[in-house]
């Protein structure tokens, strides 16, 4: 049967309601509850309709009176013998397969079995699941408080419409917003483990791992697993790939007593200080108490790189990477490393400590959405960037800002120029005098004067002078057409043994091109804003491009700025902003790198 | 919970003030497929203008679209070059194979545009789409069958599996729309899909032109009392009528030529076939 089909109806027993597919299954259930005393059982609406009246408990709406009956009735099992041995297994690994996340019931048993499809044994092993209250199950598309219909997980309401279902045949209502996850409509519930199941689940992990962690002591196997709870058993001191240096050590320290107290912190750490580091004892102080770890961050790009760098600071403990078209998503970790995307897919207060990294970037910034999932999964958060703005400070409470304004190797931030630049093209006087020049000495002097493509402009060619021959040049352009042109211009103009490439975020060879960069084989290099975070190139030079242009704001130059001078062997490097007039924000960006030297000089 | 604490009474009037400033400062139409606003300033081409995308698309996403508008096979309705001016066939459709459908004419050609868009609808359920792509089924139907008496639309349809999982059916979504642009009955419920096969996406070439037979079958919708109104007891409500199939993607042309065998089987008189791409 496709779990897409499995209709749920609400009925009501025993002064409460509940949900249930089939209600001989509940029959059941509730008489080997009640010693087979025959219960009387009403069966009402569909599940989709539940969500659209408010059956009023107590002044509860439904999904809340569902709630208060589960209290009501709590602590009533089914005896574990009672049941055959493949539904419990069943329900083990269902249970497992669930985690600390909170899924579509068709997302959950396509997890489960190979095949999408529904058999006896799996729905009767989900409702008593239910029955037992191990297992939330509500109607995806809920009321909130104030009669507005919000999608269950992605929060929103805006993006509520009511459509023909061709799953339960009737007019229901599904989520825009969040249809790329996977279907969520009325019609179709969501999952996710109760407190009492999440309590249950680690005394018996807690348990085997204990007489895993003996057995291997005596048997010291090679073990690949990923043994949630072992790492408990042995003291975490995190691997570094270097020695901090004593700001970085003192920092460390600092966000250790924050987070140990409790509070949420704020790391403001430049651009190439070693932000990861920072946290790495931080990280292993939670774990040590047996508290599990977030790692968010806006990019799969960023998910890639910390991936090895956790890995190896911390080699006896589980370390996951959640992703768009990861494998494996359930597998419950100490460390998960997940981009922002996936949070949709986890249980409120699914972690204990969440580290966010890049808090001002894409896509949390405008994104209201994908802050408030953030902030939905962790109980405690460490928000980590190198350009905060004024709504982080006013969120976090005094003392509890860790700033690290040098960079490892001491060097100052590289200062960025501003040069006035009409345009890279030449225009006017300009393109004259180049056109006079390319005609001197040439057969044919009045077709190539008509004739000629464009060329660059002298303030241009001067910058490009300026710019050291070897290492990469970095060139920022605001919008992919403007790369486009200036990539034709500078093929047209420069000589032909200076290798250059345009890349953006849609190009289909982007992840070859950045990994051809890393490896030096670009002389210059024209991106838009995507290579503006997160990437390390020794002896690299920038410049940028239009940056009047609104999309470059001070974080944007600020971080663009600091993919120079990163590595000890190259400290420095240039940094130009080119642009028709002086916005605010280069002023500003400027301004603040400044600030930020000064202030490093004075330690 | 992430439920938000605005009274019932801020939502209306934030409501309220985004119908007031809409109508003092209207925004500019946005582009259906790649969200940017679509400029006036910007040069327009004339082919956009004049059809019924102009305000829908902006000029990049309809100048990535390949119209089928020149010499296409007539068979299969695919793109080919016109300098084999005597060959009105396709490399697919020179073999003799018989087809149970008169013709298929595509609206544009299966590149990587049109794969994006309908994948969206179709796999991540951005209805909004849906809209674009009736109206290039309309105009597609104009340009091809326009002299052509169509009595009845029928889109291909899916496993109810299938439309359990995704939730509508995108040949029936377009299908919709067009019926009511053109005032021409659609029929979504008769031609069923009764077997689940695996994705045809998912197969090769060959496995795509076995053919798919017992997979459709027709059946006959009508009421009792529907049918005791009929003259004749012995035809289906299909007898002698042309049949408009409707599909998104035309590969291998094996679905709508089974579709089509189970309506001749059926009585229609004869099948016409538009997909969105081929």
């Amino acid at each position: 049967m496709n779990p897409f089909r499995m209709r749920y109806t609400v009925y009501r027993t025993l002064g409460a309601y509940y949900f249930s597919p089939d209600i001989s299954i509940d029959i059941e259930y509730w008489n080997t509850q009640h010693n087979n005393k025959s219960i009387d059982v009403q069966e009402g609406m569909d599940i989709h309709a539940a969500a659209s009246i408010e059956i009023v408990l107590e002044n509860a709406t439904i999904s809340q009176a569902y709630q208060l009956c589960v209290q009501k009735n709590g602590g009533q099992r089914l005896d574990g013998q009672d049941l055959p041995k493949d539904i419990l297994q069943l329900q083990a690994l269902m249970v497992e397969i669930l985690g600390n996340r909170r899924l579509t019931l068709p997302e959950l048993i396509s997890a489960t079995s190979s095949t999408l499809n529904l058999d006896d044994a799996l729905e009767y092993a989900i409702q008593v699941l239910y029955l037992q209250q191990k297992i939330n199950i509500q109607p995806a598309i809920q009321h909130d408080r104030n009669g507005r219909l919000y999608c269950m997980r992605c929060l929103q309401s805006a993006a509520v419409v009511s459509h023909d279902c061709g799953g339960c045949q009737q007019e229901c209502y599904v989520c825009t917003a969040c249809a790329a996850y996977g279907e969520a409509r009325s019609c179709i519930p969501i999952v996710e483990l109760t407190v009492q199941a999440h309590s249950q689940l680690l005394t018996s992990q807690s348990e085997s791992n204990q007489s895993k962690y003996n057995q291997s002591q005596s048997n010291q196997p090679e073990s690949n697993q990923l043994d949630y709870e072992l790492s408990i058993n042995s003291a975490i001191a995190p691997i570094y790939p270097h020695p901090l240096s004593a700001d970085q050590q003192e920092a460390s320290d600092r966000i250790c007593g924050i987070v140990s107290n409790g509070n949420n912190a704020l790391i403001w750490a430049v651009c190439g200080a070693g932000k990861t580091e920072l946290i790495f004892q931080a990280i292993a102080n939670v774990r040590f108490e047996a508290k599990n770890v977030l790692i968010a961050t806006p990019r799969k790009d960023v998910v890639f790189e910390l991936l090895p760098r956790l890995q190896k600071a911390f080699p006896k403990d589980s370390v996951h990477a959640v992703y768009g078209g990861s494998s494996d998503k359930h597998i419950k970790a100490g460390l998960t490393i997940a981009t922002t995307h996936q949070l949709l897919r986890y249980q409120n207060r699914a972690f204990d400590v969440v580290i966010v990294d890049e808090t001002d970037a894409f896509p949390y910034a405008g994104n209201q959405m994908l802050h408030e999932h953030v902030h939905r999964v962790g109980k405690q958060f460490v928000y980590m960037t190198a350009t905060p703005d004024k709504h982080i400070f006013a969120q976090i409470q005094a003392d509890c800002t860790v700033t690290l304004f040098s960079r490892y190797h001491k060097y100052p931030l590289p200062e960025p120029k501003w040069i006035m630049c009409s345009s890279i093209e030449a225009a006017g006087f300009d393109k004259l005098a180049c056109r006079i020049k390319q005609c001197i000495d040439i057969a044919n002097p009045i077709d190539k004067f008509s004739n000629s493509e464009p060329s660059l402009s002298s303030v241009f060619m001067k910058v490009l002078a300026s710019v050291p021959n070897k290492g990469v040049t970095m060139i920022f352009v605001p919008s992919i057409a403007q790369g486009k042109r200036l990539q034709k211009l500078l093929e047209d103009n420069l000589s032909e043994d200076i290798s250059l490439t345009f890349v953006y975020a849609d190009d289909p060879q982007r992840i070859e091109k950045i990994a051809a960069l890393r490896e030096g084989r670009y002389q210059l290099i024209i991106t838009t804003t995507i290579l503006e975070r997160g990437v390390t190139i020794p002896d690299s030079h920038v410049i940028v491009v239009d940056a009047h242009h609104p999309v470059f704001t001070k974080s944007t130059l600020i971080q663009i700025a600091g993919r120079v001078g990163r590595t000890v062997e190259h400290p420095d490097g240039q940094v130009i902003f080119l642009g028709k007039y002086l916005t605010k924000q280069i002023k500003a960006a400027i301004g603040e790198i400044k600030e930020i030297n000064r202030f490093a000089r004075r330690i | 919970m992430g439920t938000s604490t605005e009274s019932k009474l801020r939502i209306q009037l934030k409501e309220w003030l985004k119908v007031i400033s809409e109508l003092i400062y209207p925004e500019p139409p946005v582009c259906i497929v790649c969200k940017t606003a679509i400029t006036t300033r910007a040069h327009i081409p004339m082919e956009l203008a004049k059809s019924n995308l102009s305000g829908k698309v902006c000029n990049a996403c309809f100048g990535k679209l390949e119209f089928i508008l020149d010499s296409y096979c007539t068979v299969c309705g695919r793109s080919i070059r016109c300098d084999d001016a005597e060959s009105q066939f396709c490399q697919d459709c020179s073999s003799d194979n018989q087809r149970y459908f008169v013709s298929n004419r595509a609206a544009v050609a299966y590149n990587e545009a049109i794969q994006d868009i309908i994948h969206r609808l179709k796999y991540r359920g951005q209805r909004e789409l849906a809209d674009l792509l009736a109206a290039i089924a309309h105009n597609a139907f104009k340009y091809y069958y326009q002299d052509i008496h169509i009595d009845i639309i029928i889109p291909v349809p899916l496993h109810v599996d299938r439309l359990a999982e995704r939730g509508f059916n995108q040949a029936a979504m377009i299908g919709n729309k067009l019926a009511a642009d053109l005032q021409i009955p659609i029929d979504t419920t008769s031609l069923q899909r009764v077997l689940h096969t695996p994705k045809q996406s998912k197969k090769t070439r060959w496995d795509r032109i076995q053919p798919l037979d017992g997979v459709f079958v027709y059946r006959d919708q009508q009421s009792d009392q529907q049918r005791e109104q009929q003259t004749n007891q012995l035809e289906s409500p299909l007898s002698n009528k042309s049949v408009l199939l409707l599909d998104d993607i035309y590969t291998t042309g094996t679905t709508v030529d089974a579709c089509a065998k189970v309506l001749k089987a059926a009585g229609a008189a004869n099948v016409y076939v538009l997909t969105l791409a081929r």
